[in-house]
């Protein structure tokens, strides 16, 4: 299985994609069932928190997985997502592959070829995927809500003091514990989730 | 004269070389030979001479490889006509000591085997076991496998739990939870290579405890599960119990059920406090008011005696206790966990309602899933 780390490291790197294999990602593929594999692959990784099996990706864009469903799925994905980059294969055993995304933002670019060589020229925003389907851990997002529950009853306790409802002693002794909770907290969401939580809720 | 005599040499060897061949077939027609074959031409027959007066031992591997999935087994051998069973096993050599005073034949039959591998676990058996005594088993044969669904990895702490099978990769299914400790497949039928994977999960144990009363939300469960715990505190006599925090984990609050996220083994004890005042209330008030109306009683009675300090002094008590003191907020503490608990939740809400947080993964925090 892959480690967080790397999962994390798919999320926070934009990849650049040709128009050709862009197209993937835009409505007008919507139909397509490449477009369909690329999206269940996603919501399957991020469920399983690493690479996923043919069956299941034939399961999930089909309704099946017998062979002739998975025949499909594979060819689907070796012809598109493979050779554009947008999926990895990984052989975990000789009867065992599974295939996982190789990032979930995308930045569409143009390139182009003049005297002074070739060069690349992005074109319109960073395309990412549904937020829903990054393989985020449960643990990242505890720890946000909890840094919003902590940072809320701190400015409660301080209102609640000034306001006289509790006495100097009390007010202290609360302060410093959810202080120290929230400094934990931080602690954990800036060595172990650096980046992503601005990428997360910030451009939400 | 030299070519002659050369000639002459040549010709004499020649000639006993023909004679020497003559003998050797002669003494070969006249010896006793073993014919071994095959049933159905498993493999090529062949002949062999047996010298009267000297022991004979047949050899023959027990297995032998088919093609890549699949090898033959030997099962029986006839001795000129009569058949016998052969003690069935894996590996080394058959052997077999022929009679050397005539020819015999010896027919070998085989059977086909099959491989049936299993993953995921080893706590497992074949049912029936492989005539073999290995993974493997003959054509036609229909091979369940028995497998026990946890294996405890941490004693008390960690467990493995089987949750599923699959027949070849491509057939799936899950195992569901019917309170029994083991699980058989249905018979496989062995007409060529299978493997059958199972699906694990890993459990931990969650172990609420507590000095008085009685615990509720110890168990097994798997990691990502939000458990609601709680404590049935009781009390002793007039004495009661009140849970003050709970200990040894993060625990969260959903309204007034405090909650453990389950992310490894975990133990949780609840901090009991004791509450004195049903004892106030149902003995020393009584006493107290008893005390003031008997010592009026005596007063009454006896009305040259000093009473006033004594008076002030117990209705001071009386008042004291019937009215404390309360500035401050005693469950302040409480209050504000529980707000902390309702923010928590409320941002998990705003996750989900942005799309940050899939269906899937807002379930395991509500604790539904």
């Amino acid at each position: 299985m892959l480690s967080e780390e790397d999962l994390i490291a798919r999320i926070m790197k934009v990849k650049s994609l040709k128009e050709n294999c862009f197209k993937y990602l835009e409505e007008i593929s919507k139909e397509l069932l490449t477009q369909k594999i690329l999206f269940a692959i996603a919501e399957l990784t991020a469920e399983k928190m690493g690479p996923v099996k043919l069956s299941e990706i034939a399961e999930k864009t089909t309704g099946a997985h017998d062979k002739s469903k998975q025949d499909l799925v594979r060819l689907t994905i070796e012809k598109s997502l493979l050779k554009c980059g947008l999926a990895e294969k990984l052989k975990y055993a000789s009867n065992d592959v599974r295939y996982i995304l190789t990032a979930y933002r995308f930045q569409k670019i143009k390139e182009i070829d003049s005297f002074r060589g070739e060069s690349s020229q992005p074109i319109g925003d960073v395309f990412e995927l549904p937020k829903n389907t990054w393989p985020i851990s449960d643990e990242f997002y505890l720890l946000l809500a909890k840094k919003h529950g902590y940072e809320q009853s701190l400015k409660k306790l301080h209102s609640d003091f000034d306001s006289d409802v509790i006495p100097r002693g009390k007010y202290e002794t609360l302060n410093s514990d959810y202080k120290k909770s929230l400094d934990q907290i931080n602690e954990k969401l800036d060595s172990k989730y650096s980046g992503l939580e601005a990428l997360v809720v910030s451009e939400s | 004269m030299k070519l002659l005599i050369i000639f002459g040499l040549v010709l004499s060897s020649l000639i006993f070389a023909l004679n020497y061949d003559d003998i050797a077939y002669a003494q070969f027609s006249n010896q006793n030979t073993l014919k071994v074959s095959f049933e159905n031409n498993l493999l090529p027959s062949y002949e062999m001479p047996l010298v009267s007066g000297q022991t004979f031992t047949l050899t023959q591997n027990h297995s032998w490889v088919q093609d890549e999935t699949s090898r033959y087994n030997l099962a029986s051998y006839t001795l000129d006509g009569e058949t016998v069973k052969i003690s069935r096993t894996a590996r080394g050599d058959f052997t077999l000591t022929i009679p050397t005073d005539s020819s015999h034949s010896v027919v070998f039959t085989a059977v086909p085997q099959y491989a049936l591998s299993v993953e995921g676990t080893n706590d497992f058996s074949y049912l029936p076991s492989s005539p073999t005594n290995d993974n493997w088993f003959d054509l036609g044969t229909e091979v369940s496998i028995n497998v026990q669904k946890t294996t405890e990895i941490e004693a008390n702490k960690v467990r493995q739990e089987i949750t599923g099978w699959s027949l070849d990769k491509s057939e799936f299914w899950n195992i569901d939870d019917d309170g029994s400790t083991s699980f058989t497949t249905p018979p496989i039928m062995m007409n060529e290579y299978h493997l059958v994977d199972f699906f694990t999960s890993y459990q931990y144990k969650l172990n609420v405890i507590s000095d008085s009363g009685e615990t509720s939300g110890s168990g097994w469960y798997e990691q990502g599960i939000t458990v609601p715990i709680g404590l049935d505190a009781g009390g002793d006599g007039l004495v009661l119990n009140s849970l003050s925090e709970w200990e040894g984990a993060d625990v969260t609050y959903d309204g007034n059920v405090a909650q453990v996220f389950i992310d490894g083994p975990v133990t949780v004890s609840a901090k009991v406090e004791k509450n004195y005042s049903l004892v106030v209330g149902m003995i020393i008030i009584p006493i107290l008011i008893i005390g003031v109306v008997g010592y009026r009683k005596f007063k009454n009675r006896s009305p040259q005696v000093e009473e006033k300090p004594v008076e002030r002094i117990v209705e001071k008590v009386i008042e004291r206790v019937e009215e404390p003191e309360k500035k401050y907020d005693d469950g302040y503490d409480k209050k504000l966990s529980e707000y902390l608990s309702e923010q928590i939740k409320s941002k998990l809400d705003e996750m989900y309602s942005e799309k940050i947080i899939s269906d899937s993964k807002f379930l395991k925090f509500s604790g539904i899933d």
